[in-house]
């Protein structure tokens, strides 16, 4: 075995360049493949956040059926009984109740349509960016007269600080028209199209007063502790909660479309994967067989001087192994470096905008203890499995055919 | 002649490397296409769905109407607009739009709703809308006996207010001149469906939305059909050039998110495509500094004899040319089948998905000449450059040198 590991050190490095250009083949496939997977985690990173973290949160209450038409009358009665199991609940880190009507908003200008949002400031606070995102005015502070604007509506409505506003919607229940009078205490950004286009939030207990609804919400949005989803303890916490006409979803049942962004970009990274390594380990034959060729004298001698196949076998199979082995400290060392500094820097994507997210900042890759052990063992285990095809020609070779071709 | 005899034989002396080699070039080639043509393919297809649906090749607005629109910047010469687009050679059919947002009742029920009144004939030569009548029948621009006009209404909206043909619709906005619209409609249509752009739209005949929004007669959007797409930027120019008043955009300037995610996609997804052939041409530099390495001893003859270096550079540059080449026309063939089977049937989104404000249904392939022509002059001037330092290195070798060993 000593022998073997010392023959197959030696035979790497007899030609140093070969060596050095399979290194770099399988080496930058093992880099691409964890630059990819890091910029698509990267990616995802911030698509779910942008959902969960922006404004919906991980989960949300419904009554049944308001998500299809955000229909008024489909309130939850019980609300304030859900909020007080929410708050008894330690899996369950913030929630928000939210009171939500389509209705028509008009300035003295120009007029939209949009959601408003009935929210308690302090909760919403701990549950969405809701205050972060105020690039302009105050946020919220109970007084009745408030509201918070997305700035493209502020622009298209042509209405800054102070401005009235009148909203326009019909109550729950009788179906009356309703009208209030806010005036603009601050203004929001978050970057996401929907929302900065569609949105106007006022304080909850206003809403609750204009709509006619008293102590119930249409939505309640949750964190939980643990932002693992798939979680079971998380998992039981909307089971509990999914009682009657009452729905608890998570984010991946709310929001499909970005589910299916994300099979999509699990799929897609499969095939690009498996075509990369299916090319690298042509490379990689294509190597070995080059360096038996050289050697084909070589193996003849050693066969006719007792050396069994198998050992043949394993000598080029060990080759194998070793060039792999370095051509993953080489991918590792390229693939590892290039994250880290995207992972600080970001990768400018250019403006992009997918599945309602503008990504227009760059996004930073995200690197995981995967891409290191994982990758590494397929790009072994495949390298020593492209090996066995030239390790078996080796050991094969007939010692009298051998040695009468060289000469 | 004697020169492709030569690469001709070298690359067959070595069977399996070559073979080897070539596979891996043709793994390359055909990953490319693939990726070309579906991208190309998805883009192409969803730009034709959203331009023949609804928002045309080209449109003409006032002012920033497109980016701020407010219901007073509007064109008030549509005999001059028209006029131009009547006489252009590059418009197929145009038609004239005015919108607003209102809430809409029916019953107990009220939801808002974007309002749009269009010509019904200059719609039905324009956009898709007549196609989309999923009930009832597509309107015309007379009020029936009793005075009201017909509205089609967008399924989303037709659920929520519970809706059916027939059925009353009160309408609520804001006229021109800041007076309360109101008026009655019936509907004559559903369109769509709920997942459709203008699934809480309800469309008026264009006579009856000027009347209730107080518009007398002018309009805000201009949407314009090519007779060939492809012309949309010269149109665009042709077309600005005789109506310096207005504001004339090309799709790209209508949809700019969406266009410039695209952009920004295209140009991600050539990156990659660009490191995967970088990584296959590591392996081919290896099998062509590997041949040449093995010939020294032929080179220093072909020297010796009285070739020149640059014959010998020509003749390696041809031989990694040739089996790119030779892999190249096997990846045709190889993808033809993929490729059409992409082109035709594709792969079905399990949910739409919205890049840029576009829906995305379906990633379809586009089987063109260029999604295999370019992939090739890709794979070409890859192979070309690899073979340029050994081809240097072969036409190199010292005679004396070369034929000791």
């Amino acid at each position: 075995m000593m022998l073997t590991y010392k023959l197959a050190l030696r035979n790497i490095f007899r030609n140093t360049r070969r060596t050095i250009l399979t290194v770099m083949l399988i080496g930058f496939s093992l880099a691409a493949l964890i630059l990819a997977d890091a910029v698509t985690s990267g990616m995802i990173k911030v698509m779910v956040e942008s959902v969960t973290k922006t404004i919906s949160g991980e989960a949300q209450i419904h009554k049944k059926g308001f998500r299809e038409n955000l229909d008024i009358d489909l309130y939850l009665e019980n609300s304030s009984t859900i909020e007080g199991q929410l708050a008894a609940d330690d899996r369950v880190k913030a929630y928000s109740p939210r009171v939500i009507a389509a209705g028509m908003i008009s300035s003295s200008y120009n007029v939209s349509s949009g959601a408003v949002y009935g929210v308690d400031g302090e909760q919403e606070a701990t549950v969405s960016k809701l205050k972060e995102a105020i690039v302009e005015g105050e946020y919220l502070s109970d007084s009745p007269t408030e509201i918070l604007i997305g700035r493209p509506m502020a622009e298209l409505l042509e209405i800054g600080l102070g401005d009235r506003i009148v909203i326009t919607l019909a109550e729950a229940d009788t179906g009356e028209l309703s009208q209030a009078l806010f005036r603009v205490s601050g203004v929001f950004f978050f970057g996401m199209r929907e929302f900065d286009e569609n949105f106007v939030f006022v304080n909850i207990d206003k809403a609750r007063e204009v709509v006619n609804i008293r102590n119930a919400s249409h939505e309640i949005a949750l964190l939980f502790h643990d932002s693992d989803i798939s979680a079971t303890d998380t998992q039981a916490v909307l089971s509990e909660l999914n009682q009657g006409d009452i729905e608890a979803l998570d984010w991946r049942s709310l929001f499909p479309e970005i589910t299916s962004v994300l099979e999509m970009s699990g799929f897609s990274s499969v095939i690009i994967g498996s075509i990369l390594f299916l090319l690298a380990s042509l490379g990689v034959i294509n190597s070995m067989f080059m360096s038996i060729y050289e050697r084909i004298y070589e193996f003849g001698v050693a066969k006719a001087i007792g050396t069994k196949p198998r050992q043949l076998l394993q000598l080029i199979l060990f080759e194998g192994f070793l060039i792999a082995l370095i051509s993953c400290a080489f991918g590792i060392a390229v693939g590892g470096s290039l994250g880290l500094y995207y992972e600080i820097n970001g990768i400018p994507l250019g403006e992009f905008e997918f599945a309602g997210v503008a990504l227009s900042n760059a996004i930073p890759t995200v690197l995981s203890i995967n891409q290191f052990t994982h990758f590494p063992i397929y790009v072994i285990l495949l390298t020593l499995t492209a090996t066995l095809y030239p390790a078996r020609f080796a050991a094969k070779i007939v010692p009298s055919e051998a040695l009468q071709k060289s000469l | 002649m004697l020169m492709w005899k030569l690469a001709f034989r070298n690359i067959f002396r070595q069977r399996r490397r070559s073979i080897l080699t070539a596979l891996s070039m043709t793994g390359g080639y055909v990953l490319c296409v693939l990726s070309f043509s579906m991208t190309e393919g998805s883009y192409s297809n969803v730009i034709k769905i959203f331009t023949e649906d609804h928002t045309g090749d080209i449109q003409i607005h006032s002012e920033d109407y497109l980016t701020r629109p407010k219901i007073h910047k509007n064109i008030d010469d549509n005999a001059a607009v028209e006029r131009v687009l009547n006489q252009s050679e590059f418009v197929r059919s145009y038609t004239k739009r005015v919108f607003s947002p209102g809430l809409a009742y029916a019953g107990n029920e009220s939801t808002p709703v974007k309002i749009v009144g269009v010509d019904p004939d200059l719609e039905s030569n324009t956009s898709r809308l007549a196609d989309k009548v999923k009930q009832g029948v597509y309107f015309n621009n007379q009020p029936n006996d009793d005075g009201y006009f017909k509205a089609m209404i967008g399924v989303r909206a037709a659920t929520s207010l519970q809706l059916n043909i027939g059925d009353e619709l009160i309408l609520i906005s804001q006229g021109a001149d800041g007076s309360i619209a109101n008026d009655i409609y019936i509907i004559g249509a559903i369109v769509g469906s709920r997942s459709s752009w203008d699934s809480s739209t309800v469309y008026l005949p264009l006579n009856s939305a000027h009347d209730f929004l107080t518009l007398h007669g002018k309009s805000h959007q201009y949407a314009l059909a090519l007779n060939d797409s492809a012309d949309v930027i010269a149109a665009t120019q042709s077309i600005q050039a005789q109506l310096p008043a207005f504001s004339v955009s090309p799709w790209m300037v209508v949809e700019e998110t969406f266009y410039k995610t695209m952009q920004a996609d295209k140009e991600g997804n050539l990156f990659g495509l660009f490191i995967i052939v970088f990584i296959v041409f590591i392996g081919v530099l290896n099998t062509v500094l590997m041949s040449v390495l093995e010939r020294t001893h032929e080179f220093g003859v072909l020297k010796a004899i009285g070739s020149r270096p640059a014959t010998i550079t020509v003749m390696i540059l041809l031989e990694t040319t040739l089996l790119a080449f030779l892999s190249v026309v096997v990846g045709i063939l190889l993808a033809i089948p993929i490729i059409y089977w992409f082109a035709n049937v594709g792969i079905a989104m399990p949910e739409p998905v919205d890049v840029g404000g576009i829906a995305f249904q379906h990633m379809k392939g586009e089987f063109s000449l260029q999604v295999f022509l370019l992939p090739m002059l890709f794979i070409l001037s890859f192979a070309i450059v690899v073979a340029i330092l050994p081809g240097i290195r072969a036409a190199r070798v010292l005679p004396t040198e070369a034929m000791r060993g």
